[in-house]
């Protein structure tokens, strides 16, 4: 009897899978699990089939046992909880990375959505950017101004060569890479944003 | 032309409101909006008068000769911590709204038909529709679809603020009093007097409708 109970192992094991993978990978978001998905999806149909069944055999006035239904049903819910929490997971990921990278997604978080979240990522761009778009009168850069100011100025490491760049001062400065700058802060936050300078101390 | 005295008061009211004012009232809108642990009456208003105010006072400073002057030196640093006041607050109110687009938009909906406050402007409503149109659609698309009849739906989560606690200052005068639970006897509620000025460590159910009077000021 112990042998069998090990083979059969618990009804909601791939769920709690699925919800282990976000949690072992608490600052990389893996690739979407489909075929773990799937399985769950299988595994909660496998279980509405053999409900069906007994409800069946009940309108037939046949024989059944009734004390599996609702342990299946509670099954069930569970499995579905455990899929939903790992899409909620991965889209609150998902805006933050909106919140980090700007629009545009790099390639490698994009090979680890899938379609139904790539295509959330853009309609949660396109929403924020309408909000964004709507406030005062032209609209209103949300990724900026992140930190309360403690100086007008900067200094920055340029990283890489990014050419001529204008300041709102009017000045033109040149970024090539390792050159160190003092540029208004405003100006900035988008470039440090991107990769493009750094802050030095 | 016949202005009644309401009509002359108002235009009067409205021409002493200085910039000062709306910033400080900004700031106590946006600290109590970060400290609050639901979405408060919406102070957009404010923000759009402040973001006409930032781009105007920005053209100014574009138009000086001399950008090295302390005086515009210190217009721009105040420029900046408006803007981030603004900024801050619009992003508290998004996450806010990200986090139950569906209650947000029930409760908004609810409060106008109660004549309340507003809880959101016309482009935070717009966003929460659009918003919870896209989370509804990746549930739909990465699970719900595949799942049988009975489980297809999922109900709309209606956190319970009950036990959240505010620190909370008094500023109004003559406030009365305010009921708080008794945790010795659950069923019975303790009554805690309101004196101006008087700081309090209290459950945030108790002063929301004070604070979004504007009489209690969270810190």
């Amino acid at each position: 009897m112990s042998s069998n109970d090990q083979q059969r192992g618990g009804v909601a094991d791939k769920a709690l899978q699925l919800v282990m993978e976000m949690k072992r990978n608490p600052d990389v978001l893996p690739p979407y699990n489909a075929d773990l998905v799937r399985q769950c999806q299988k595994k909660i149909d496998e279980l509405f089939h053999k409900n069906a069944a007994v409800v069946e055999r009940m309108r037939n006035g046949l024989d059944h046992d009734p004390s599996l239904l609702q342990p299946r049903l509670a099954a069930m819910c569970h499995i579905r909880r455990c899929m939903m929490a790992y899409v909620n997971e991965r889209k609150n990921r998902i805006r933050s990375f909106r919140w980090r990278y700007g629009g545009a997604l790099p390639a490698s978080v994009r090979n680890a959505l899938c379609e139904a979240e790539i295509q959330f990522f853009n309609e949660y761009s396109s929403t924020l950017a309408r909000f964004q778009s709507n406030l005062g009168e032209a609209g209103v850069n949300l990724l900026l101004h992140t930190a309360p100011p403690k100086t007008l100025f900067v200094q920055v490491r340029t990283l890489e060569d990014y050419g001529e760049f204008e300041t709102s001062d009017g000045t033109q400065v040149q970024l090539t890479k390792d050159s160190l700058h003092s540029l208004p802060r405003q100006d900035c936050e988008m470039l440090i944003r991107q990769g493009v300078l750094e802050l030095v101390h | 032309m016949n202005i009644d005295d309401s009509a002359a008061d108002d235009v009067d009211f409205e021409e002493s409101i200085t910039l000062e004012e709306v910033i400080r009232k900004m700031t106590m809108m946006w600290q109590n909006e970060l400290c609050a642990p639901c979405l408060l009456p919406t102070q957009m208003g404010l923000v759009d008068i402040l973001l006409d105010q930032i781009k105007g006072m920005e053209d100014n400073i574009g138009r000086q000769a001399d950008k090295m002057q302390l005086r515009i030196s210190l217009h721009r640093m105040e420029l900046q911590r408006i803007s981030f006041m603004t900024s801050d607050y619009m992003r508290c109110r998004l996450q806010k709204i990200e986090s139950n687009p569906n209650d947000a938009i029930d409760q908004h909906q609810r409060r106008t038909q109660e004549n309340q406050s507003e809880l959101l402007s016309e482009t935070e409503l717009q966003f929460a529709r659009e918003y919870a149109n896209a989370e509804a659609e990746l549930f739909e698309k990465t699970v719900l679809e595949f799942m049988p009849a009975a489980l297809k739906k999922v109900s709309v989560p209606r956190p319970d603020h009950q036990d959240d606690m505010v620190y909370a200052k008094v500023l109004g005068e003559d406030i009365g009093n305010v009921a708080i639970p008794d945790w010795q006897d659950l069923n019975a509620e303790m009554v805690l007097e309101m004196e101006k000025s008087s700081c309090h460590l209290i459950p945030f159910q108790s002063v929301k409708h004070y604070v979004e009077e504007g009489t209690v000021q969270l810190l």
